[in-house]
């Protein structure tokens, strides 16, 4: 099914807490929503789901308008980055829960339960209670619970916020081949880029409750187009432009596009740091910081000449947020 | 409108939902509570439809009545002092240090709280009264009536000035120490000024249950040590003078009003400053430490448990000496002998009759008053809190005596037996209020949006998440709500029949008969209430601790 969001505005009191969202997710789809903390990623969620009314705006699902509809009438399941798993049931009574509310008899929503938790490998853990699982464990559950009443569009508020970092990748994995089975469509909401270019075909950037960027993984890291947008998904050396005579504005200069050359740029070794099985070395260039792979070994406060190649640096257009 | 306004998950409701789930408790205790309380307030001092303030005039120059008041104040003074006195060191033992039994003995200490006023009464009237145990005869003067208030309010000293004595942190104690400050000195100098907030509003809820003190006084003092809450009692049973008596009441609730402001006053500025972590007890080190709390645990556990085993040892005493169960065993077979004696079994069957009806409605109303709290409009829901609390600290008497004079409109209501178990619920809802609303509190909004996402809609949400969160700690509630209903006098004095006598209102009436056969059913008696209270706090202390261990 798909999602149309159309000239959304929340606000909380007099404060917006998003302006003018549009976004259209079609069928199937895995879209990630990025930002920072406070960029408004929650409150979209939570508008979608139906437990935050907007002030303006709408929310479509597949031509249909749910915008005022409350949110137990939605066919839109909510994972939430602390699980909410239901402390006074156990897994099968948590993952049964929406069939029940939803009125399945007692003997198909066992069943269905059942094949949820054998989807997120589970199965035996029925009579466990949520405080005796590990936090992975947890966050498998709460998928099952959130799947189980089949809905068309899956929400997921930073759902491995609270993993550890080491179990994180699988339980991506995990999740991505799950969603992909289930062939529903989802909204993957993090502050964190790699879950977000993990999990989504296509992705928007959120900040101070507007979108900067939408589009696919590649082409936003191909054209960040602002500053910010380059700097939040990970490009490093996203300096001024101008003194170097590269561009009118900012531009991000890939490791790339920086060789150690006898004439050009007159660099001072700042710092020397091991990184990602590498040395490299911070550069001040006139006054910017500038990052390079140290190929040919140069010692802190040395002064060397680096050349630029400039068709490989991406030339940004001035910030307007 | 509104943008933060949620559509699924429960937050607090518009004006439409607010009324709605404040109106039953509302209704309930504007009827059975605030209602009663005006009509005496009208009684007390209009006549015939008019503004009449002659009646205060007669109060204020009778001279008995002065007295009354005089000794309702110096009582209640002196039983305040000496419950600090005495109960301080306790408090300081079971704050700062872990012993073996520390969890009985902690349980131990609020059986005299939770015991029936007239059971109080009673073991002291064994112990040092005309019959007494110890050969004593203290009845009637001011000691047995302070030691008896001792007895009963030690148990809010030690956990009201204890659990902010765990919050002192003992290297400050040590920073004086190591100044050359003696241990005395310290405590003078450091500890106890630290301690004054706690003090305080301990000290303002011990006054309040000496001021309206009634079983106590009732059965231990006589026409001249007698509080106003007695004297209201016996000008409107006794002498039916029920104007005098609505003046008392005004009277009384006027002084209840001032001691609850101060004492909320008191509770907040101690909450402000208490702000820090409980500091880990410790076992005592040193030989002299561990004598010191040797004997302070002896002494507190001597002056709880001797009354009681002594009750306990009257009641089995048989007649030719030794001892026996001839004094339960009469409880049965006396009636057959006496035609005018109350039924002892009956009274039993009543009060757990009585009782059953209380908690339902005390969980009912609670449960509805505590939903009210959570998620009415805020500002509705902070006067509400006040208005349910308020029943805790108006007197017993002065609930029944209001049914009594109010509770014949629309309908005639006073010849009901409901009016019991309902005066019993008014004190028993403060209790299923303060138990579930914290729990209620905690529930993260998270699994209400979890349901409402998964399905369920407002009203599914509150059946399936809310209700069962809640329900241990509304069992907690209930059981306080039994406890208080099984050993309730003050208010059922008014409105029980003769045909429907309570546990407590039958051991009343053997304590007014000669002989030693209706003495000894009191003390039976006394001694199953004991028991049943006993129970309760058991029930409760397990109930709690398995909430701890998580569901």
């Amino acid at each position: 099914m798909s999602l149309q969001i159309s000239n959304l505005t929340v606000m909380y009191g007099d404060d917006a807490a998003l302006t003018d969202i549009n976004l259209s997710i079609g069928d199937g789809e895995r879209f990630a929503v990025m930002g920072p903390s406070g960029a408004g990623k929650s409150t979209l969620l939570r508008v979608i789901a139906g437990l935050e009314a907007p002030r303006s705006g709408t929310v479509v699902v597949n031509g249909e308008d749910i915008t005022t509809a409350p949110a137990h009438k939605r066919p839109v399941g909510l994972m939430f980055q602390d699980n909410a798993l239901f402390p006074h049931m156990n897994v099968l009574g948590n993952v049964a829960y929406g069939l029940r509310m939803h009125g399945m008899p007692k003997r198909q929503r066992k069943d269905r339960a059942r094949e949820l938790l054998d989807l997120v490998s589970l199965d035996g853990f029925d009579e466990r209670h949520p405080a005796s699982l590990s936090g992975g464990e947890q966050q498998r559950v709460a998928l099952a619970r959130t799947l189980a009443p089949r809905p068309s569009l899956v929400l997921f508020d930073e759902p491995l916020g609270a993993i550890d970092q080491t179990l994180k990748d699988d339980l991506m994995l995990e999740l991505i081949s799950i969603v992909k089975a289930v062939g529903t469509t989802s909204v993957y909401v993090t502050h964190d880029r790699m879950e977000a270019e993990a999990f989504a075909e296509h992705m928007a950037i959120l900040r101070g409750g507007r979108v900067v960027r939408s589009g696919s993984p590649l082409s936003i890291w191909q054209d960040p187009r602002t500053a910010f947008v380059a700097g939040f998904i990970g490009h490093r050396n996203v300096v001024d432009g101008e003194p170097l005579g590269l561009h009118n504005g900012d531009v991000v200069i890939p490791a790339a596009a920086i060789q150690r050359d006898t004439n050009g740029h007159t660099a001072r070794v700042v710092a020397r740091t091991f990184r990602d099985g590498a040395y490299e070395v911070s550069l001040d260039v006139g006054g910017q910081a500038i990052v390079m792979g140290d190929t040919l070994g140069a010692d802190e406060g040395a002064t060397i000449v680096i050349d630029i190649d400039d068709t490989k640096v991406l030339r940004l257009l001035i910030d307007e947020v | 409108m509104d943008g933060n306004r949620t559509l699924g998950g429960i937050t607090r409701l518009g004006p439409v939902g607010t009324a709605a789930v404040v109106a039953v408790p509302a209704l309930f205790l504007g009827y059975f509570y605030a209602y009663p309380l005006i009509s005496i307030t009208v009684r007390g001092l209009t006549s015939d439809g008019a503004i009449d303030l002659s009646v205060i005039g007669r109060i204020v120059t009778d001279e008995t009545l002065q007295g009354v008041a005089l000794f309702t104040v110096t009582q209640a003074l002196l039983s305040t002092i000496l419950t600090i006195i005495v109960g301080l060191p306790t408090a300081w033992v079971f704050a700062r240090f872990d012993f073996p039994g520390k969890r009985v003995l902690s349980a131990a200490t609020l059986v005299p709280f939770v015991l029936p006023t007239l059971v109080v009464g009673t073991t002291f009237l064994n112990m040092l009264g005309p019959r007494g145990i110890l050969g004593i005869d203290l009845s009637g003067t001011l000691w047995i009536i302070l030691i008896a208030h001792v007895f009963y309010n030690f148990a809010i000293v030690v956990r009201g000035v204890g659990s902010y004595w765990a919050r002192i942190d003992p290297r400050i104690l040590e920073a004086a120490r190591s100044l050359g400050a003696s241990p005395w000195t310290a405590f003078r100098t450091v500890t106890l000024p630290l301690l004054r907030p706690a003090i305080a509003s301990t000290s303002s809820l011990v006054f309040l249950f000496a001021f309206t003190s009634f079983g106590v006084v009732l059965l231990l003092g006589d026409l001249s040590h007698s509080t106003i809450e007695v004297e209201i009692w016996r000008q409107a049973t006794a002498f039916l003078r029920v104007d005098v008596a609505s003046t008392l009441a005004v009277l009384q609730l006027i002084g209840v009003g001032v001691i609850l402001v101060l004492y909320g006053r008191f509770e907040r500025r101690t909450r402000a400053e208490f702000r820090h972590n409980v500091i880990a007890p410790t076992r005592p080190h040193g030989r002299r430490q561990r004598t010191l709390v040797g004997v302070i645990l002896t002494t507190a556990i001597l002056f709880i448990g001797v009354p009681l085993a002594l009750l306990v040892a009257r009641s089995l005493q048989a007649p030719g000496g030794g001892f026996g169960f001839n004094n339960y065993r009469n409880l049965v077979d006396l009636p057959r002998q006496t035609a005018a004696f109350i039924d002892p079994i009956e009274a039993i069957a009543n009060s757990l009759r009585f009782a059953a009806v209380a908690v339902v409605i005390a969980l009912g109303i609670g449960i509805l008053a505590s939903a009210a709290l959570s998620y009415a409009n805020r500002r509705v829901a902070r006067g509400f809190d006040i208005f349910v609390m308020l029943p805790l600290g108006t007197s017993a008497v002065t609930i029944g005596f209001g049914f009594l004079v109010a509770l014949d409109w629309p309908i005639d209501l006073r010849t009901s037996i409901i009016l019991i178990p309902i005066a019993h619920a008014l004190v028993g809802i403060p209790f299923v209020v303060r138990s579930v609303n914290p729990t209620l509190g905690s529930i993260q909004q998270h699994l209400r949006e979890a349901a409402a996402t998964l399905g369920a809609d407002r009203w599914q949400t509150w059946l399936t998440v809310d209700l069962r969160l809640i329900s241990r700690a509304a069992l907690v509630g209930g059981a306080f709500a039994f406890a208080i209903s099984m050993g309730e006098f003050g208010a059922t004095t008014f409105i029980a029949r003769p045909a429907t006598p309570t546990i407590p209102i039958a051991i009343f009436r053997y304590l007014g008969r000669p002989g030693a056969a209706p003495f000894g059913a009191a003390l039976a008696l006394s001694v199953v209430l004991m028991v049943v209270t006993a129970a309760v706090i058991v029930a409760i202390d397990s109930l709690g601790s398995s909430k701890e261990s998580g569901l």
